[in-house]
């Protein structure tokens, strides 16, 4: 199926959502590609490379997307490189937000790995498993991202921690400490940024319970099998979570301390 | 070749979920787990994956990267994706161009006749070998004209010009510092302004620039 405007064709989407759904794009999407088509590619390069988003001709991601499609169809590899360009420099900041934490080596690879599914997802002209992109842009990236961050992770996990043995045992005579550092009402703005910039320097899997325990909010136990738990996600007693936490706190503590 | 196996349904529910949640909180994920009760470990997985990546701070190591250089690195990987696409083939067995007078002198042409034949006028030859003519401005008809007065593929013309501006050779330089190279400038521009170019011709180069708007 295609949508006429003013005589230049726009391919619609094909590829169907979860739940068998279409996929559609924003009618300003398709406004812009309709322009775009219109225009010599030189001018589409130019048009592209504009950052004003604002502007009345600022061509979104999604129409990007079709337009790297348009000439990847046509073997137009000028196009193809200067619009990919374009993309990933719009793209810097979300995969070094998303995938930063990993440390140098490892974000390399991620990116790399990140922009390999991004340009087959979107080059594959046999395929509409990109169809997405053309739809939200943003969150297709995202959820790539993200799942390419877990399994980097999960690489970092296996090679890098070991838990005492000391964390998993019960422990019914230690106080029980719950995250002193982020629930301190003294614990100014400040001070909370600064432990914000500490969180790489607790190991795993303290991190991770100290992560979704106190910017998340999960439980850490829960009666109800069906409330998602920092315990049946890792697997471990709710003891040994708060045994997680405790550490967390005191990795904090620690490097605050260095800072100083 | 896919870099990931994640099953199309997978991908489909979370390009969904992503899109539907504005934050990866316990009541989205449990009400996305009720939704697909199938993919509860894989939805956590991701929430608490997704949580990480958004709340852990980037190390200074990364976030120092020009972005660049994090360009070219991604431009590298979509290279090779072509390139199993068998689309870059062409390219590839293709040398680079070194400049467009060492194509003429390797073709034994002179630039004037390079200029005649692609319709161009030495001075604009000469700025294009220099790459002193923004890239983005050139317009197609121009690389493709280029491309046949030297006997070369359009794309690597193309390529040659999207390259870094160049000194003049053969000239010294009376200075303690490197001489800085001015902005290049507009194609449309420099055919207006050069001084050797037949009035017909440069009346057809600027009828491109008024079409297609």
């Amino acid at each position: 199926m295609q949508q006429e405007h003013d005589e230049v064709t726009v391919h619609s989407l094909t590829h169907r959502n979860a739940e068998g759904v279409l996929y559609t794009r924003a009618p300003e999407v398709e406004r812009q590609i309709a322009r775009a088509l219109r225009l010599r590619p030189n001018q589409v390069i130019t048009q592209a490379q504009r950052d004003d988003q604002d502007a009345a001709d600022y061509l979104q991601e999604e129409a990007i997307v079709y337009l790297i499609r348009a000439a990847h169809r046509r073997e137009d590899r000028v196009m193809v490189d200067a619009l990919f360009t374009v993309l990933l420099r719009r793209c810097e900041r979300l995969f070094k937000r998303q995938l930063g934490s990993l440390g140098a080596q490892a974000f390399d690879d991620a990116y790399g790995e990140c922009v390999l599914a991004l340009a087959e997802q979107i080059l594959d002209l046999d395929n509409d498993r990109g169809d997405f992109f053309q739809v939200r842009f943003w969150w297709a990236l995202k959820q790539r991202v993200v799942s390419t961050f877990s399994r980097s992770a999960k690489g970092q996990q296996r090679t890098d921690y070991t838990v005492s043995l000391a964390d998993e045992q019960q422990d019914d005579d230690d106080p029980v400490k719950r995250g002193t550092v982020l629930t301190d009402p003294e614990l100014s703005a400040i001070d909370r940024v600064e432990y914000h910039e500490g969180l790489n320097s607790i190991e795993e899997p303290y991190r991770t319970a100290f992560v979704l325990r106190y910017y998340y909010g999960w439980p850490t136990e829960d009666d109800n099998p069906t409330v998602p738990t920092i315990s049946r996600h890792l697997n471990k007693t709710s003891r040994t979570i708060r045994n997680y936490l405790r550490r967390a706190d005191e990795a904090l503590v620690a490097w605050r301390g260095g800072q100083q | 070749m896919i870099t990931y196996d994640i099953p199309d349904e997978l991908q489909d529910i979370l390009d969904a979920y992503v899109a539907a949640t504005p934050e990866p909180t316990t009541a989205a994920l449990a009400a996305w787990i009720r939704r697909y009760p199938q993919y509860e470990p894989e939805l956590t997985d991701f929430t608490v994956n997704w949580s990480l990546s958004d709340t852990l701070p980037t190390t200074p190591d990364v976030q120092t990267i020009p972005v660049e250089t994090l360009v070219q690195r991604g431009m590298a990987r979509v290279h090779e994706v072509l390139a199993q696409q068998g689309s870059l083939a062409s390219v590839q067995a293709e040398p680079t161009i070194a400049g467009l007078a060492a194509e003429a002198h390797a073709r034994e042409l002179s630039m004037r006749e390079v200029a005649t034949r692609s319709g161009l006028s030495v001075v604009l030859l000469r700025m294009l070998d220099r790459r002193l003519i923004r890239a983005a401005s050139i317009p197609r008809e121009a690389v493709d004209a280029l491309a046949a007065a030297i006997g070369r593929e359009a794309s690597a013309v193309a390529q040659y010009l999207h390259g870094a501006p160049t000194l003049a050779q053969g000239v010294s330089y009376f200075s303690e510092a490197t001489p800085a190279l001015a902005e290049p400038e507009d194609f449309f521009k420099a055919v207006r302004e050069a001084p050797d170019l037949d009035e017909d011709v440069r009346a057809r180069w600027l009828a491109l620039e008024q079409t297609g708007a």
